[in-house]
């Protein structure tokens, strides 16, 4: 009885805290009048990763429920090196999706963000590093709240997710390259950096779509099994 | 070869506890970040450079000089395309105004962006994966272990994928040859075939990890890190110079007015002691490497 009201209350306060350093860090960077947009995405896009991270740090997880996910974020790891040698063209955002229709959103937004921080430690760490693991847990969490919805059982509906995760992905960093490099964000450069980056993005997505195609439902499966198997994540 | 580069990345700034090398690059790269300002953005630059030919050899600075500086032209054309701020309209482009200032701050941050991948070049030869883990594991341990287990299965997984591949061709399904679309299904075979087996493997791996008392007491980690005297000394050095950082960025002395036009700030002596222990700051690695390499030669 007394657990889940401790752990409430606990995501409460996180709740509660995060909220009130989002406007914080806004109220610091306009007070001190300096438009250095670049650290303020940056603080920002860490800050709202926070809470995904610490829900599931404060679960303390058996080794069940995250060996898998290691798993998977190891393969998309694996498979964004594999296919390195084509630009833009990575299997990592279908591996992505495929756990998080199994697993859920929470361990979605996991795998998404540890593929992307252990793959950097091959590709090299950079300023990019937290954006893209924002978007890729971002993809992955949308991926599992769609599926809880039964919104990604039609194949019409997986191929049109997987056409729109390129851009999510593309468009997430554009906000960074816009932040970091161009003086007084605007409208106007933040949509012509998505334009320049349609080509990109697109391929990003095609490569989501035909991996998902090729590897959904056999890997869905597989995953499915390992689940009920041996009852890892049955909520 | 290899014992020179094991020797390397042993040396200097790595031989400190992880929580001075991982403190001493969040205060360069934060600074970094914090300043645009053409004077911190430069000493900043240099030192970044001067560290990475140190710690990374002349070889890694050149490639990474080879992909830096298209970059930093790109932004620095891109911004003045972009951004039609500021009062001195050098031409028109397009019936778009290109100004001075535009110019000017797009070589700025040009130089900041450039800083920081260099920064974190030199961040990835001395903060290896198993001292950001050693760091993460005692905030958020839960993710430092899927991080670390990650890791540890890229090379596994990769080893697997051979021995699947050439049991595989042992039964004729060689997924280097045959059409295209053979060897797509065999590839796609090799793969299929990889995550059933890490998955049970994974279930394994938990259930001995729970038999030996994974989540009993607090995970302790391969590595043993000391934190010493010298790491005391170093870390209060780091913490005065990011104290100066702080000070000069709340003070507005670590920004300058772009727009509508440039202001070229007076230097005074306050500002003097900030530069100068920016660059103490930016060197401190250098200095480390370059009082170690003569210990070594007299040694010899």
């Amino acid at each position: 009885m007394q657990k889940p009201s401790l752990k409430k209350y606990r995501t409460k306060a996180l709740f509660v805290l995060v909220c009130l350093l989002f406007p914080f860090c806004l109220w610091l960077f306009i007070k001190s009048g300096m438009e250095n947009y670049g650290l303020l995405s940056m603080v920002m896009v860490i800050l709202a990763m926070v809470p995904f991270l610490m829900l599931y740090e404060m679960k303390k997880p058996q080794a069940r429920e995250w060996i898998p996910l290691a798993v998977m974020a190891a393969i998309a790891a694996v498979g964004r090196a594999a296919f390195a040698f084509v630009p833009h063209f990575k299997p990592t955002s279908a591996i992505i999706i495929i756990t998080a229709m199994v697993f859920g959103p929470e361990a979605g937004f996991l795998t998404g963000a540890v593929a992307a921080l252990a793959s950097n430690l091959f590709f090299g760490q950079g300023p990019w590093t937290p954006w893209q693991m924002f978007a890729w847990g971002l993809i992955g969490f949308i991926a599992g709240l769609l599926s809880k919805k039964g919104l990604l059982k039609k194949k019409w509906q997986l191929i049109a997710f997987g056409a729109v995760c390129g851009y999510i992905y593309g468009w997430i960093l554009n906000i960074w390259s816009g932040a970091g490099f161009v003086y007084g964000l605007s409208w106007q450069s933040y949509l012509s950096l998505c334009v320049t980056s349609l080509l990109p993005d697109g391929i990003h997505s095609a490569a989501t779509v035909i991996f998902l195609l090729l590897l959904a439902d056999s890997w869905g499966a597989k995953l499915r099994r390992v689940k009920d198997k041996f009852g890892i994540l049955a909520n | 070869m290899n014992t020179e580069k094991a020797l390397k990345t042993e040396s200097g700034l790595s031989l400190y506890h992880p929580l001075v090398s991982f403190g001493y690059f969040v205060a360069v790269i934060a600074g970094t970040l914090l300043f645009i300002h053409p004077f911190f953005v430069l000493i900043s630059l240099l030192c970044a450079i001067l560290c990475a030919a140190l710690i990374n050899g002349k070889k890694a600075l050149l490639a990474t000089l080879g992909f830096g500086v298209p970059m930093f032209a790109f932004i620095a054309v891109a911004n003045p395309l972009f951004n039609h701020r500021g009062a001195t309209i050098l031409f028109y482009l397009f019936d778009n105004p290109v100004t001075k200032e535009a110019m000017i701050y797009g070589m700025v941050s040009a130089g900041m962006m450039f800083a920081a991948v260099i920064w974190f070049t030199c961040y990835n030869t001395v903060v290896t994966s198993d001292k950001f883990i050693y760091i993460f594991g005692r905030i958020l341990p839960s993710i430092a272990l899927i991080v670390s287990m990650t890791l540890s299965l890229i090379p596994r997984l990769m080893a697997q994928v051979k021995i699947i591949a050439d049991s595989q061709r042992s039964i004729g399904l060689d997924w280097k040859s045959g059409s295209i679309k053979q060897r797509i299904h065999s590839g796609a075979r090799i793969l299929s075939i990889l995550v059933s087996w890490a998955l049970e493997d994974a279930v394994i791996t938990a259930d001995s990890m729970r038999a030996r008392g994974y989540g009993q007491h607090k995970r302790s980690t391969f590595s043993i890190f000391r934190f010493g005297k010298k790491d005391a000394k170093m870390l209060l050095l780091i913490i005065v110079l990011l104290a100066a950082e702080i000070f000069a960025y709340v003070s507005g002395r670590g920004t300058m007015e772009f727009y509508p036009a440039i202001v070229v700030p007076e230097i005074d002596f306050i500002d003097t002691i900030i530069y100068i222990s920016y660059i103490a700051l930016g060197l401190i690695p250098a200095v480390i490497q370059i009082k170690e390499d003569l210990k070594w030669k007299q040694l010899k």
